[in-house]
């Protein structure tokens, strides 16, 4: 190899070691300033939680761009008098490679030119390359690690709001508050507790439901719509509730009259069925030693208990006729057999009604997520439209809304013996035995308004009223109830006045169901009067419309 | 290196170091002012030397005159001094017959090595009359050219021009000077030698280690060294750099210079590189040994603007300035 062909060789190996060098170091440079970049970004999603699709997004926008300029930044070579240059000033060799790299391209008849590259030859011959370009980790190469290893350890800070990106978690594109799951997690709790087969169905459909919202499958208002209607399913169920309540306190009034029953009406009037039931067995165990003036009044009571019975009643009302007709025909033995009947249909009565109310209690928690779901979405469109959204007035627990919806009926319909009233079950049992205060007093155990009775409001456990108004406030009228004066008449076989006008009171109640009266709307005005909302441009024609049927004072007078 | 190159770089820095040597025997203190003085007499180039009196600027000289084994003549510059004074002029003579004729008289100007002590104090005609004689080595007296005898090389000694009676010289005289070599006083411990040296009773004496033939063949050898590109680029663009509004202008050239160097200053600077990569033992010329001889080759060739001379600006300050912002070529 001639003295010539040295010099290029060596250049070539420089220029290779100082390429690959320099390649290394701006990968590291540019490395270690794009990754401030994810960083920085990370940062922000624990604050602001970005999408899935934004961080995609964005983190394919960076990735892309810094690959870009790598490979921008990796192209070409470098001329060798530039390398010559380079290794003449790491080396202080005063430009002899550089200018015998030059003669060598500009070739001259000169003994002084040959003497220099001869010279310049064997001094690169001593020149180590790893002495003078050493293969080091760049600096830079550090601080991108560190970057790299901040950017993996911020995504497994354990943090609520945090999601690890590098598996490939993102926030969702809607994300339940706390409150809002915490009611979730308790309706899904109730639900399980009610171990109903259909609840369990319920349950997934709320799951489904939450999760593709926020996957953003779903829209919020559409996620709404759907967990409403599971609500009402929820509150409504299988059963009538708040009708059964009622049927039993007023079944529980009549049987109360009953000596021998007055430890089973009791318990029934406060709700207790399961201990109702261990009463009726007690009266089963002891039917022996009953006397027969009290057999008789027993088979009395249980008859009129059992006339028109509510819906959901039907077959402890025919327990309780089979039972009288035993006990007036004087059939122990059918006796015992109606009472240990009736005591397991009040079982079985208890069991439905804790499945029901664990079911609304549900059905309350999904309500509360609803109306925090409403609240946010009217900020949305406040916030975006700048219209300002007034958030509805559905209550956020079931008491206060049971409350309202009570305090609603109070104030509408006086005239209306299941009169709305704050009272617990088994209250408006107690309070019926008063009789003519039907106006004040509720009679309607748990309190609630016509439309609550219709199982679109405050449930008898003091649930929310779904169907709560949710436009402006409550309408009130100002009614006063008058008291009736009840015709008292002298029974036969000399009856007390006192319960002839009990007995009255009792008779003048409707013993049908206000749902299975026949009426003479036309459907359509049926579906109006069974609407969740009254509509706002009806608002304040219905006001108006009570406020001219209001009594007037004269007219009380 | 091939042996017949390697004996010429070695004789050539043999012969340098030895006229060194000698000339340091009487000049204490002045080392590098002594290499320069010798690189721009191997240079085929003539020396300005500025400081105050007392320095030993002449007594430099003629150390020089002693060592290199010339002819040597002393001109002491005064205001009176006519050009006649330095080239020479035509006399009328008798020969034996009785006839006369004019035959011309040689001037102080025919010598090897000329001393022009204190060139500033003549006048400008006067201070003119080196112009010819520096650049074409010949002297014109009436119609008749004379031709002066290599090596010739003036040395030139000047007061700074604050000092009482002195002349600016002209620019085009001062471009013919190779460099401009600025005299300071001498060190504490320099000085010690001086004295020592100078109030004993026998003085040193130096050699002739040096003679005509030699330097012809040194300057030879200077010429040889090859230069590449690169280099000679920058040494271009640093002469180019001191031409206010070019692409190489430095920003205070642009401010206090009003004309740059010419191309003598480049060549200036590429010979006294050449010399410099000799004596360091090289056979190629390195951008270090362009900047070692930037100064002393252009700092007389920058002719200063109104500004620059009211703000009293040192053209080394300029140059340093250019020598910083101009790129070394690749």
């Amino acid at each position: 190899m001639s003295d010539r062909e040295l010099i290029i060789h060596f250049l070539e190996k420089a220029e290779k070691r100082l390429r690959s060098n320099k390649r290394f170091n701006d990968i590291a440079v540019t490395l270690a300033v794009a990754l401030v970049f994810p960083v920085v970004f990370k940062l922000l999603d624990l604050y602001f939680l970005f999408r899935g699709r934004t961080v995609v997004t964005v983190l394919g926008l960076w990735a892309t761009a810094t690959i870009v300029w790598i490979a921008l930044k990796l192209r070409g070579k470098s001329p060798l008098n530039q390398v010559a240059g380079n290794i003449d000033s790491k080396a202080r060799l005063n430009d002899q490679l550089k200018t015998a790299y030059w003669f060598i391209r500009n070739p001259r008849e000169s003994q002084w030119v040959d003497a220099q590259i001869q010279h310049t030859a064997s001094a690169t011959g001593k020149l180590r390359l790893d002495m003078l370009f050493p293969r080091r980790f760049p600096r830079a190469s550090y601080l991108a690690a560190g970057l790299l290893g901040l950017m993996v350890l911020l995504n497994f800070i354990p943090v609520s709001l945090n999601y690890n990106w590098l598996a490939g978690h993102a926030a969702p594109p809607f994300r339940l508050t706390d409150t809002e799951r915490k009611s979730l997690q308790n309706a899904l709790k109730l639900l399980e507790q009610a171990k109903a087969a259909e609840n369990a169905a319920l349950a997934e459909q709320i799951q489904n439901v939450i999760e593709e919202l926020e996957q953003g499958t779903i829209s919020e208002e559409e996620a709404i719509k759907q967990l409403e209607a599971l609500q009402q399913e929820l509150e409504e169920g299988e059963l009538d509730a708040e009708n059964m309540n009622n049927g039993l306190a007023q079944m529980a009034a009549i049987l109360r009259q009953s000596k021998a029953l007055q430890a089973a009406a009791q318990q029934m009037g406060k709700g207790a069925l399961g201990e109702a039931s261990s009463q009726m067995q007690v009266l089963n165990a002891r039917l022996e030693s009953v006397s027969p003036a009290d057999l008789q009044e027993m088979a009395e009571k249980l008859q009129l208990a059992s006339e028109r019975p509510r819906s959901g009643l039907q077959d402890l009302a025919r327990a309780f006729e089979t039972t009288s007709s035993a006990l007036l025909r004087g059939d122990r033995a059918a006796g015992h057999s109606g009472l240990d009947r009736i005591a397991r249909e009040l079982q079985s009565l208890a069991a439905q009604l804790a499945d029901q109310e664990l079911r609304s209690q549900a059905g309350d928690e999904i309500g509360d997520l609803v109306e925090s779901l409403q609240d946010s979405d009217a900020q949305d469109t406040a916030g975006e439209s700048g219209k300002s959204g007034k958030p509805n007035n559905q209550s956020k627990s079931g008491q206060p809304a049971a409350g309202e919806a009570g305090e609603t009926a109070e104030q509408q319909s006086g005239e209306a013996p299941e009169q709305a009233a704050e009272g617990e079950v088994g209250q408006g049992g107690e309070q019926t035995g008063e009789g003519g205060e039907g106006g004040e007093a509720g009679q309607n155990p748990g309190g609630a308004s016509d439309e609550a009775a219709d199982g679109k409001g405050g449930n008898s456990f003091g649930g929310s009223t779904k169907s709560a108004p949710l436009e402006g406030d409550v309408t009130t009228l100002d009614v006063v109830l008058q008291k009736e004066a009840l015709k008292i008449e002298a029974g036969e076989g000399g009856q007390e006045p006192a319960q002839e006008v009990e007995a009255a009171g009792e008779r003048e109640r409707s013993k049908l169901d206000y749902r299975n009266a026949p009426s003479n709307l036309t459907p359509a005005q049926k579906d109006l009067l069974n609407q969740d909302r009254i509509p706002w441009e009806s608002r304040q024609l219905i006001k108006n419309y009570f406020q001219a049927v209001k009594p007037t004072t004269t007219q009380t007078k | 290196m091939s042996a017949a190159i390697e004996q010429q770089v070695e004789g050539f820095q043999k012969l340098f170091t030895r006229v060194k040597q000698e000339v340091a025997k009487v000049i204490v203190g002045y080392d590098d002012i002594i290499e320069c003085v010798i690189m721009s007499l191997l240079a085929n180039g003539h020396v300005l030397l500025e400081g105050v009196p007392g320095l030993g600027k002449t007594r430099l000289v003629s150390t020089l005159a002693d060592v290199v084994h010339l002819k040597f003549s002393r001109i002491q510059f005064t205001p009176d001094l006519m050009p006649a004074d330095i080239t020479g002029t035509n006399i009328v003579q008798e020969n034996a017959e009785g006839e006369k004729f004019l035959q011309f008289q040689q001037g102080p100007i025919f010598a090897n090595v000329v001393l022009a002590d204190e060139i500033n104090r003549a006048t400008p005609k006067t201070q003119s009359a080196l112009l010819e004689a520096m650049e074409e080595k010949t002297v014109s007296v009436g119609k008749v050219t004379y031709k002066l005898d290599p090596p010739f090389f003036v040395l030139a000694t000047q007061n700074p021009l604050e000092m009482e009676g002195t002349y600016p010289l002209p620019e085009a005289q001062l471009d013919r000077f190779f460099m401009k070599l600025k005299v300071d006083y001498p060190t504490l411990a320099s000085l010690h030698t001086i004295l020592n040296r100078t109030t004993r009773a026998q003085e040193p004496q130096v050699d002739r280690v040096l003679d005509g033939p030699q330097i012809l063949e040194m300057r030879k050898t200077v010429k040889a060294v090859p230069i590449a590109r690169p280099v000679q680029e920058y040494a271009i663009r640093i002469m180019m750099g001191t031409h206010p509004n070019t692409e190489f202008a430095h920003a205070l050239t642009n401010k206090f210079v009003r004309h740059g160097a010419s191309p003598r200053g480049s060549q200036a600077m590429i010979v006294g590189a050449k010399i410099r990569a000799l004596l360091n033992n090289r056979v190629y010329v390195s951008t270090d040994d362009i900047r070692s001889c930037a100064l002393g080759a252009l700092r007389h060739r920058i002719i200063l603007s109104f500004e620059g001379e009211a703000e009293r600006v040192d053209p080394d300050t300029i140059l340093k300035g250019i020598l910083e912002s101009i790129p070394e070529p690749s």
